[in-house]
């Protein structure tokens, strides 16, 4: 395998939109960003791409001028990032509007503090609000659009004063597919116009649509080149294996993986598919087949795509002396498998009106034991009330919510015990140590001593904390603060498990360390029920609910949604769902 | 029960390390506990007064000497040229007593007599205490009679600028002086904040906005806020409490814009400092309120906080204003006696003004943001 390990980025251009030169940031003892060596040239669609953490948002408050650098030097256009910040268009992760502005007085607002003249100001404000379609809300308040209009309008706010370099930090982050396509063809325009853009994102599939890109993971650059370059470097291809036995296959494949004389070097399960990642395709192609077909499976299908910009950065990572934590199977006991199948928690109708505002509509699902279940949908969709209505912390307006024997009744002492819930913050407490935390948790699901010692141990070498335990949670990373907090919520071993945006923040190796084990809970008959609007987490789940302004728009196992909607299995749950959205939209998103 | 001490060892452990919660529950009760254990105090004590003896008898000496050797009273500073009116407003005397020439032998031959004591009856309290006074002065006087049965000396009291001792005409120009101060700094202190807060704040580091105006800009509208704040405080003021000026008003506008001014940048350097709304309405009403209340002589009187206290009472800006508000309402001096005021509380407005700039002045996020 080839080795992508360009970790100082250069492109010959005659004058650099940016170039960084050992550039460096701490926050105390912390190294946010270690010598960055980056050139951009003007007009060049230029991604970093990483988990939360790697130090993107840093980086783009450093180029935008708003955060002094340690050491190393940022140029923008060959100068200071300081002075150069009128030529600067800069959309924070948050949308930096004036919720209690009119669009068009956001847009006055921006264009005024950026030295915008009248005449100027008149004429962007018309183009670029026919451009992006809200020209006929232009007196709506911001704070009462929705969030794709409102990641449009801070667009517009940035894009005011014409600035030669666009600096975009998660820019589709909540946003629904086809409003992130949205985002997605303005950006695209922009470049054509003749624009420089940077763009910050955790999505792989995002940075595969830039013309370069710099992987990024601890503050520093794993890799960095065009996205089609990096993946030929790699020099392998991706097998995508679909079985409708799949969790024996699975079993089968991971034997597999221990034998010598089988070539392949990275397994991922996902809801119904596995990949595997090899340099030798055709090999572990008819490899698997007669592996199959001799465990008397025979209808699953072998097919052959690109691998992706996630497999690059775990390359990268291996190539950099990078193991993959073992990880202690979680200490089940007294569990069962053969619950599985069996009806866990159904809602039937279910609905739930805030005043005026219907957050959740005739939703009706069930969840069976052993299933992973994923609920998909923009931010404001109703995901989250849903799930509070699932765990009875809210009542529902409307319709029922029929609870499985293994879980008691809705609400009572019961329920909750047999009940997980890890909500998206403040499951676990800053001030308390991780141990603590832990401790709290054990205790307040009134575990018995022995359980209790073991689960904690198990969380402690899952999250690799041992020697953390006495620190602070506060002081943690975001990341890692996510895997503890979704090791408290299934220290009871749950029989329902809700997972509220699971693995927001995680790099792909933890991401994938996670699935496996909520997969092992599935496998001991735990329900488990994620939200997310991170279509890359939709592929691990067995069977998806997409919800739209409310409403459940469509359900199934992944695959199926995508023949659903008219595409092919190798189409991505995007296009599905974009093509999904157009056909149930009611009012303009 | 085990579930209700794993509870309460999870609140105490995290109450240990939130430095702030520590503060609140230990330093502010000790804080509060010694500032009205030493310094307020509605009994009177030390009220300053000025007593002219103007008999100089052996009597009129012993009832001075009794009065000055007294906790209640102390010795105003006074020059034998002003006016009263000017010693009750210039100096800070509460009172002047004076003893008429032939007062000792009046009262050494039995014939009735009068003392006068003027009285500034802007502070309620103190003035109540002071007719006490002169009452037991007039007592004491009878005593020094020869044949005494039926003999009494009356002092001729005489209440100046609130004679009917009204407690609104006392409270309501303090209240202005809360009321203009808190409100303005509060609005301004949340303006502030919630630009860190949302993080819009980085519109205005990349924008062409120096600190300066963007400071400015803010400003403007809250001062123009506080002052429809006073317009409506004043005329309600009218309305219900029947306020009137007592002279032309010129020194209380300019005192109060320049006021207005003070509070708005108050809140404005401490919204900045802040990065929180919650974090700002907190410090908004620990730092504005309570030295306003306790310190300004609102309610209590600066001569009765002691003198280790006292020199935090030069820091409060409500203290001059409420002085202002007294003479616009109460004494009508204006500007011969009330001038020190606006000047002052200008400089209180230009500290706070460069406090806010020098926390916006880097125009950057700093690491806390991270």
């Amino acid at each position: 395998m080839a080795e992508p390990t360009a970790s100082s980025v250069s492109n010959d251009c005659a004058v650099a939109a940016v170039r960084l030169s050992c550039l460096c940031k701490n926050f105390g003892s912390l190294s946010a960003l270690a010598d960055l060596d980056v050139q951009i040239g003007a007009g060049e669609l230029f991604g970093f791409v990483g988990p939360d953490g790697a130090g993107k948002t840093t980086l783009l408050r450093i180029l935008a001028g708003v955060k002094h650098s340690t050491s190393g030097e940022a140029r923008i256009f060959d100068e200071d990032p300081r002075q150069a910040r009128l030529r600067v268009g800069y959309l924070t992760q948050h949308f930096s509007l004036y919720s209690e502005l009119s669009i068009d007085e956001n847009l006055k607002y921006y264009a005024g503090v950026r030295n915008v003249s009248r005449a100027n100001f008149e004429q962007r404000r018309e183009a670029l609000l026919q451009r992006v379609g809200l020209s006929e809300f232009r007196n709506r308040i911001a704070g009462h659009l929705s969030g794709g209009m409102r990641q449009k309008l801070a667009l517009c706010c940035v894009l005011m004063s014409d600035p030669d370099l666009l600096l975009l930090d998660e820019p589709t982050t909540g946003l629904d597919p086809l409003s992130r396509g949205e985002v997605w063809q303005l950006i695209r325009e922009l470049v054509t116009d003749g624009k420089t853009v940077v763009i910050a994102t955790p999505h792989f599939d995002e940075g595969q649509r830039c013309s370069r890109v710099a992987l990024m993971q601890g503050g520093r650059i794993l890799a960095a080149g065009p996205p089609s370059e990096l993946i030929k470097q790699l020099g392998s291809t991706r097998l995508e294996i679909r079985c409708d036995k799949l969790q024996a296959a699975t079993r089968l494949l991971l034997k597999a993986q221990e034998r010598p004389d089988i070539a392949f070097n990275e397994m991922n399960v996902y809801g119904d598919r596995v990949d595997l990642i090899s340099v030798d395709p055709a090999v572990v192609q008819s490899d698997v087949q007669t592996m199959l077909s001799q465990a008397g499976m025979s209808s699953y299908t072998v097919s052959f795509a690109e691998p992706t910009l996630e497999n690059v950065f775990i390359a990268s990572l291996r190539a950099r002396g990078f193991v993959e934590p073992e990880c202690p199977p979680f200490p089940f006991a007294g569990a069962s498998a053969q619950i599985a199948g069996e009806i866990a928690i159904e809602a039937r109708q279910l609905g739930k009106r805030f005043g005026h505002f219907t957050a959740v509509d005739k939703v009706s699902i069930d969840i069976r034991h052993g299933e992973i279940f994923g609920l998909l949908g923009a931010n404001g969709a109703g995901k989250t009330t849903t799930i509070q209505m699932l765990t009875g912390l809210i009542k529902p307006t409307t319709g029922e919510i029929l609870v499985g024997e293994q879980c008691g009744k809705l609400g009572t002492s019961e329920f909750r015990r047999r009940l997980g819930y890890m909500s998206q913050k403040f499951t676990l407490y800053d001030d308390l140590t991780v141990a603590e935390n832990l401790a709290f948790y054990a205790a307040a699901y009134s575990l018995d001593a022995s359980l209790r010692q073991q689960r904690v141990e198990w969380v402690l070498s899952m999250c690799e904390l041992s020697k953390l335990q006495h620190t602070v949670v506060g002081s943690l990373p975001w990341g890692l603060k996510q895997r503890i907090a979704f090791g408290a919520s299934v220290l009871h071993q749950p029989s329902l498990l809700f997972l509220d945006e699971p693995t927001a923040g995680l790099d792909p190796v933890a991401r994938r360390q996670l699935w496996r084990i909520i997969r092992d809970f599935a496998a001991h008959g735990c329900a488990v029920v994620v939200t997310t609007h991170f279509l890359d987490d939709a592929e691990y789940c067995h069977r998806l609910g997409l919800m739209i302004e409310g409403q459940l728009a469509a359900q199934g196992a992944p695959g199926e949604i995508k023949t659903a909607a008219g595409h092919q299995f190798s189409a991505s749950l995007e296009e599905a769902f974009i093509s999904i959205v157009l056909q149930t939209r009611t009012v303009p998103v | 029960m085990r579930r209700i001490v794993v509870q309460a060892a999870k609140e105490w452990s995290e109450f240990r390390r939130d430095r702030l919660s520590l503060a609140l529950a230990f330093l502010l009760p000790l804080a509060t506990l010694l500032l009205f254990g030493s310094g307020v105090r509605l009994q009177a004590k030390h009220i300053p007064i000025v007593v002219r003896d103007l008999d100089k008898s052996s009597i009129s000496k012993r009832l001075v000497d009794h009065l000055e050797s007294s906790e209640v009273v102390a010795k105003a500073r006074w020059e034998a040229t002003d006016s009263s009116t000017a010693a009750l407003c210039a100096s800070d005397a509460r009172a002047i007593i004076t003893v008429p020439n032939g007062f000792g032998d009046d009262i050494e031959f039995g014939d009735p007599t009068k003392f006068s004591a003027q009285i500034d009856g802007s502070d309620i309290t103190t003035a109540h205490v002071m007719k006490a006074v002169a009452r037991q002065i007039g007592i004491s006087a009878s005593d020094a009679a020869k044949e005494g049965k039926d003999y009494e000396v009356e002092p001729d009291v005489q209440v100046r600028f609130n004679p009917d001792l009204k407690e609104s005409l006392f409270i309501v120009p303090g209240v202005f002086g809360i009321v203009l101060f808190m409100y303005p700094a509060l609005l301004a202190a949340v303006a502030a904040a919630r630009e860190s807060e949302l993080g819009t704040v980085v519109n205005l580091y990349t924008s062409s906005l120096s600190a300066i105006e963007a400071l400015m800009g803010k400003a403007a509208v809250y001062i123009l806020v506080g002052l429809l704040e006073a317009a409506l405080t004043l005329l309600s003021g009218r309305a219900i409490f029947g306020l009137t000026f007592a002279s032309e008003p010129s020194l209380f506008v300019v005192a109060t814009v320049i006021y207005l001014c003070a509070a708005v940048f108050f809140g404005l350097m401490v919204g900045t400092f802040a990065r929180s709304q919650t974090v700002a309405v907190q410090a908004t009403a620990t730092g504005g309120f309570f030295p306003s209340l306790l310190l300004s002589g609102f309610v209590y009187p600066i001569a009765n906080i002691p003198p280790q206290l006292s020199w935090l009472c030069l820091f409060v800006p409500a203290r001059y204003y409420i002085d202002a508000c007294r003479d616009a309402f109460l004494h009508g001096t204006g500007w011969t006696c009330a001038w020190i005021d606006p000047l002052v509380l200008a400089v209180f407005a230009a500290v706070f003004f460069a406090g806010a700039w020098w926390l916006m002045r880097p125009m950057q996020l700093d690491d806390a943001h991270a």
